[in-house]
């Protein structure tokens, strides 16, 4: 039993060594710094520190909330992400799947290539593209819908389109880019497993269902976990680069309003965008928490 | 083997701990104020020479500036302007460059570090910010010294008493110096463009009621003008996200007076009163002749949603041209400039048209200048030498220099009998193009004098030359609808507190405004059925307080 | 073994079409934009301006490229994005392993309380200025370092590098080598290293990329133009290239940076991303299955 004890403290104090550097990170870059929300229960200025400013307890938030937009804000960043978490998840899943048993190693690397350069194109050009295959007088698709006899849509003036605008071509440039994780988890799953499977005769789409699928399903309920924690960031400049007057009050949410009342404003208020940073924090975490305990009780992987 | 680890991690540790404490010293920190030699701290005499004379001190005086980065100048440091202007004032300038996208945040990174220099040159400071610190004795008042050094400060002040109240604070405080640059046309930018071809094609002439407009128009669609046997014309196309091209910005001025300036959008003063376009009954007329355009098809859908880059495409449409009109500040808007096609130079400007009550409107833009060009922080130990350097940069030759370049290399006095481009005599002629990167001037940084009669006095490169075309179109077509009874309001000093609450309102109420302008026009809202509601929902959005606001900082300023 | 390869079954088969089917399909829809931006960069200025190109270049030229590659700090931008990507990356890894491996342990005291902590930060950070001092006291402004340390951990890719050790590294493995006397770092360096090519090859992607694209520190942090990343110097391109309205004095220079405008963006993006396009297929490599193999044999 000793003997047993000894090993463990002396295990874990490796583990602690191997741990404190990343944990000195943490706290040196993220903690200390963190400090500095208190002033969205000050009125921060620049000149007078964090310190020197006098509190306002919670002014801020409250001229949040009962800003005019306020509840079309929250709306719309709520909608728009839930949209985009959910019209992402199962895309790169399905690709790392269909990629996972192509046997041409050619087209397989080909695949996989083209559908990763997306990411890397700048919002400005992808946006611009996007404008470009929706104009109503050049645009692809509304020269594809004449040949059906359908009259030009005016896809950017309508308010009701926004949303699916943004998620499916946020889709389209993330698609291959999120698969790379999967491809990854699916190359860790031992081979063993699968040449079984072949020797009992096993299809393919059983292969898939069940080793491939609980292979890759911790990856995929952690990832589902972090990007609910993440719901109230939305790709800002990219919803700003695609808003006009037509689709606004779809359209607007809460980093853009942020954003344009900054612009207005002559001075910076560092305070009131703290403010509603906090506020967004606190829903996203609490959104992380409920599911990260909804994945545990149905007994898949979660956080903690 | 356990040790490869552990002495991984060790090095790793140590490795950053000694490079961190080396590149310490490589950063000065900002503590190395201004080297002035001992004993010539402000002492009146000591160290300055008469005002208005050069050099400014009598030994070298090192400045540290900060200067927003602009990407058409190589180095500030090794600037061929820099190096005259040291050795003739005999100031020598430590130069911190900040990269112009990330000007406001290092701006306020550095006042809360308290790692400032002694001046912040063209950083473009709000009025705001100007009162919030300078209350807070971070930047310094410049009265005194304008009266005690600034010698061409005092003449641009006494010839243009309107720029000295433009710059002063309530409370009578001057805080910076500006920019001083005058765009003839830009004053008066709200623009339409029309295709000159087609006019003459089906024999028509240039309008000049909102009705022959239409008649233009209706002719543009129907007839074919460009001959191809296709009705693939556009009558007007805009792009919302182009330099002035507003659906309102040209055609609502034929109902009521509407200026889309700055960010007092639609706001306009009136015997001293302050009030909004978009809620009076001209207005609601004007959108009645916006959707009857819109609905026989006169105005693209499209002039709502598409960005700069699809209006130029249809305007530069090769082969064959299919766009009619267009609104914005110049043609750049909607096709390319000294494209191959030619087609920017066939578009000439629509004279503001009358409207059927006879109003008809050029709104005139208040700001000609840029605000908080020049501060002097509080960490200056020289401010009079710091105004003494800024204010030489407003004469003549100095803004020449500091704008083009060298004297006879990037630019030269005009010789007799030139004519400059508004047709008076000429006084200096521009030699190499502006937009290089290049390292003989600071292209546009800082404060400069750069007045309408400076500009328009530079040779006219002959008629083919944007400015002359621009000046010609805005004098002729534009000028003479100046109104004497309206005025757009000027940029105003507000406080914190009133700061804070404009944002809030004027971004909601804008953004509705244009909003409900987008959806009257189209049709989507009905112009007679749904005003009453956006009049109450402009009500509840406190339109009433952003007016208020805006009216008390008006009288505080205009006193 | 026998070489004698299994026939496929006919679900097999049509599941195969399918596969290919869709596959393709995914191909063409993705790839039309990307010929489109990579012709578009190698055109003209107006041809682009006018939307003549729709699929090969027209009126091929350089110009975009040439403007590029004219500017002087070019190279240094290449040079150090170069650095800042390698050194960066290795960083990211090596402290992204010495966290994810314990918080992979289950035996390891206080896990879920240091999950909690680290993924609190994820939602929760203080914001420009407070994280601007702590860079500035630790005296890394205008270094290197400042491009290197302070993103030198992204809780994300720990989490994801977690769940990998978690799900791959069979607990059997950890018994057997504690019986065979090996400690943690062993255990570490030689096993599950080893044995994590695929997530290490994902993670070091994600960071270089990271490393890549980065210019918003290099704005805040960096003063001297000699430190200057890859991203900044080119949208300073960009900028260079923005028609001025107020200074339109000469139309010729104005209308050629109007075009000119359009072309960069578009050969911006090539230049940018093709030597991480480069990169790929080496981190393909690590995709590879049966990574597996003779783990627990051996």
């Amino acid at each position: 039993m000793q003997l047993r004890t000894l090993t463990d403290v002396r295990k874990g104090w490796q583990l602690y060594a191997l741990f404190a550097l990343p944990l000195l990170y943490i706290i040196v870059f993220k903690y200390v710094p963190m400090f500095g929300n208190v002033i969205a229960f000050k009125q921060f200025t620049v000149t007078k520190g964090m310190f020197g400013s006098p509190w306002v307890g919670f002014a801020h938030f409250e001229r949040f909330f009962n800003s005019y937009e306020f509840w079309r804000l929250l709306r719309n960043t709520l909608s728009i992400s839930f949209y985009t978490l959910i019209a992402s998840f199962p895309f790169p899943i399905l690709l790392a799947l269909g990629l996972n048993y192509v046997k041409h190693e050619r087209f397989k690397k080909t695949v996989q290539m083209v559908t990763y350069a997306p990411y890397f194109i700048s919002l400005v050009v992808v946006v611009g593209l996007l404008f470009q295959f929706l104009d109503p007088r050049t645009g692809i698709i509304n020269s594809f819908l004449g040949w059906f006899g359908v009259d030009p849509i005016n896809f950017m003036g309508q308010a009701g389109m926004f949303q699916s605008i943004y998620v499916w071509s946020h889709v389209w440039q993330n698609v291959g880019f999120a698969c790379i994780i999967y491809l990854a988890a699916l190359a860790g799953i031992d081979p063993s497993l699968h040449e079984a499977a072949v020797m009992d005769g096993a299809s393919k789409v059983q292969r898939m269902r069940h080793i491939d699928l609980p292979g890759i399903m911790p990856i995929a309920v952690i990832l589902l976990i972090l990007n609910t924690g993440q719901i109230m960031e939305t790709g800002f400049e990219k919803i700003l680069l695609m808003q006009n007057a037509l689709n606004l009050r779809a359209s607007e949410v809460i980093d853009t309003y942020v954003y344009k009342i900054g612009l207005v404003s002559q001075a910076l208020n560092f305070s009131y965008a703290t403010a509603i940073g906090l506020f967004k924090a606190v829903i996203g975490f609490v959104l992380l928490i409920v599911v990260n305990q909804t994945a545990k009780k149905v007994g898949q992987e979660s956080l903690w | 083997m356990k040790k490869s680890l552990f002495s991984l991690i060790a090095t790793v540790l140590l490795l950053s701990t000694v490079l961190a404490a080396c590149s310490g010293s490589k950063n000065d920190g900002g503590s190395a104020s201004s080297s002035a030699p001992a004993g010539s701290a402000s002492a009146d005499g000591g160290l300055l020479t008469e005002p208005g004379t050069y050099p400014i001190t009598k030994e070298k005086v090192t400045l540290k500036v900060m200067v927003r980065g602009n990407p058409l100048v190589e180095d500030f440091s090794t600037n061929e302007f820099t190096k005259w202007y040291e050795e003739k004032t005999n100031v020598h300038i430590e130069w911190e460059v900040v990269p112009e996208q990330s000007m406001q945040e290092k701006l306020n990174l550095v006042l809360a570090s308290e790692d400032y220099p002694d001046v912040i040159f063209g950083m473009n400071v709000s009025p705001a910010q100007e009162m919030i610190y300078g209350s807070q004795g971070v930047f310094l008042p410049l009265n005194d010294l304008i009266e005690s050094q600034g010698t061409q400060t005092k003449k641009l002040f006494a010839e243009r008493p309107d720029i000295k109240e433009a710059i002063t604070a309530p409370g009578g405080n001057i805080y910076s110096l500006p920019e001083v640059n005058e765009c003839y046309h830009c004053s008066m930018s709200q623009k339409m463009w029309i295709y000159q071809p087609w006019l003459d094609k089906l024999g028509l002439k240039m309008p000049t009621t909102t009705e022959e407009l239409y008649d233009v128009l209706k002719a543009f669609k129907t007839q074919d003008p460009n001959d191809n046997g296709k009705a693939d014309e556009v009558a007007l196309s805009i792009s919302p996200k182009s330099w002035r091209s507003s659906i309102d910005g040209f055609l609502m001025n034929s109902f009521i007076y509407n200026p889309i300036y700055g960010t007092t959008k639609r706001l306009f003063v009136q015997d001293g009163k302050l009030d909004v376009s978009y809620t009076k009954p001209e207005w609601k007329e004007g959108l009645k002749y916006l959707n009857k355009l819109y609905s026989e098809g006169l105005i693209t859908p499209e002039s709502f949603t598409q960005d700069d880059n699809q209006l130029i495409q249809v305007g530069e449409n090769p082969d064959v041209p299919l766009l009619g009109a267009s609104t914005g500040g110049h043609q750049g808007v909607f096709t390319q400039l000294l494209g191959e096609s030619g087609r920017w130079n066939e578009y000439k400007t629509v004279p503001v048209l009358k409207g059927p009550n006879g109003a008809q409107y050029a709104p005139t833009d208040a700001t000609s200048l840029t605000t908080g060009s020049f501060l002097i922080t509080n960490k200056a130990k020289n401010p009079e030498v710091a105004l003494r350097w800024a204010d030489g940069l407003y004469e003549y030759e100095h803004t020449l220099r500091s704008n083009y370049g060298r004297p006879d290399q990037e630019w030269r006095n005009a010789t007799e009998g030139e004519i400059g481009i508004n047709g008076q005599p000429a006084k200096w002629s521009e030699l190499k193009s502006f937009g290089e990167v290049q390292n003989v001037n600071w292209a546009q940084t800082g404060p400069a004098l750069r007045s309408n009669e400076f500009r328009l006095s530079a040779v006219s490169k002959g008629d083919d030359d944007l400015e002359v075309i621009l000046y010609n179109e805005t004098k002729n077509n534009y000028e003479p609808y100046k109104s004497g009874t309206y005025a757009t309001v000027p940029p105003l000093f507000m406080t914190n507190e009133q700061a804070t609450e404009i944002a809030d309102l004027s971004k909601t109420v804008n953004d509705y405004v244009e909003e409900m302008l987008a959806r009257f026009v189209t049709g989507d809202a009905d112009v007679e059925k749904d005003w009453d509601t956006y009049l109450k929902t402009l009500d509840s959005m406190n339109l009433n307080r952003l007016i208020q606001i805006y009216q008390e900082a008006y009288d505080a300023q205009i006193k | 073994m026998h070489a004698k390869p299994i026939r496929e079954s006919g679900g097999d088969r049509a599941f195969n079409v399918v596969n290919y089917i869709m596959l393709t399909i995914v191909l063409i829809v993705v790839l039309y934009p990307l010929v489109y931006v990579v012709s578009a960069s190698f055109s003209s200025s107006y041809a682009v301006l006018s939307g003549k190109v729709w699929l090969w270049p027209v009126e091929p030229s350089l110009d975009g490229y040439k403007a590029v590659f004219k500017n002087k700090n070019i190279l240094t931008g290449f040079q150090n994005t170069f650095f800042y990507t390698v050194a960066g990356t290795f960083i990211n890894v090596v402290l992204s392993i010495l966290a994810a491996y314990p918080l992979s342990r289950k035996d390891f005291r206080g896990r879920n309380k240091f999950m909690l902590l680290f993924v609190f930060t994820m939602m929760f950070n203080g914001g420009l200025i407070p994280t601007y001092f702590v860079v500035k006291d630790l005296h890394m402004i205008d270094t290197v370092w400042a491009m290197l340390i302070p993103t030198a951990l992204s809780v994300w890719n720990v989490i994801i590098m977690r769940t990998y050790f978690q799900t791959t590294i069979p607990g059997e493995l950890l018994e057997a080598s504690q019986i065979d006397g090996c400690n943690d770092f062993r255990f570490l360096l030689k096993i599950v290293v080893p044995l994590s090519g695929p997530i290490i090859a994902v993670i070091a992607l994600f960071y270089a990329v990271g490393h890549w694209n980065q210019y918003f520190n290099a704005m805040i942090y960096l003063k001297d133009p000699q430190l200057y990343p890859l991203q900044l110097i080119l949208r300073d391109i960009l900028v260079q290239n923005e028609v001025r309205i107020d200074m339109l004095g000469d139309v010729k220079s104005a209308a050629a940076r109007q075009g000119l405008r359009e072309l960069l963006k578009y050969s911006l993006i090539v230049i940018s991303s093709v030597p991480l396009m480069l990169v790929y297929p080496f981190v393909q490599k690590f995709f590879v299955k049966g990574v597996m193999i003779g783990s627990i044999k051996g």
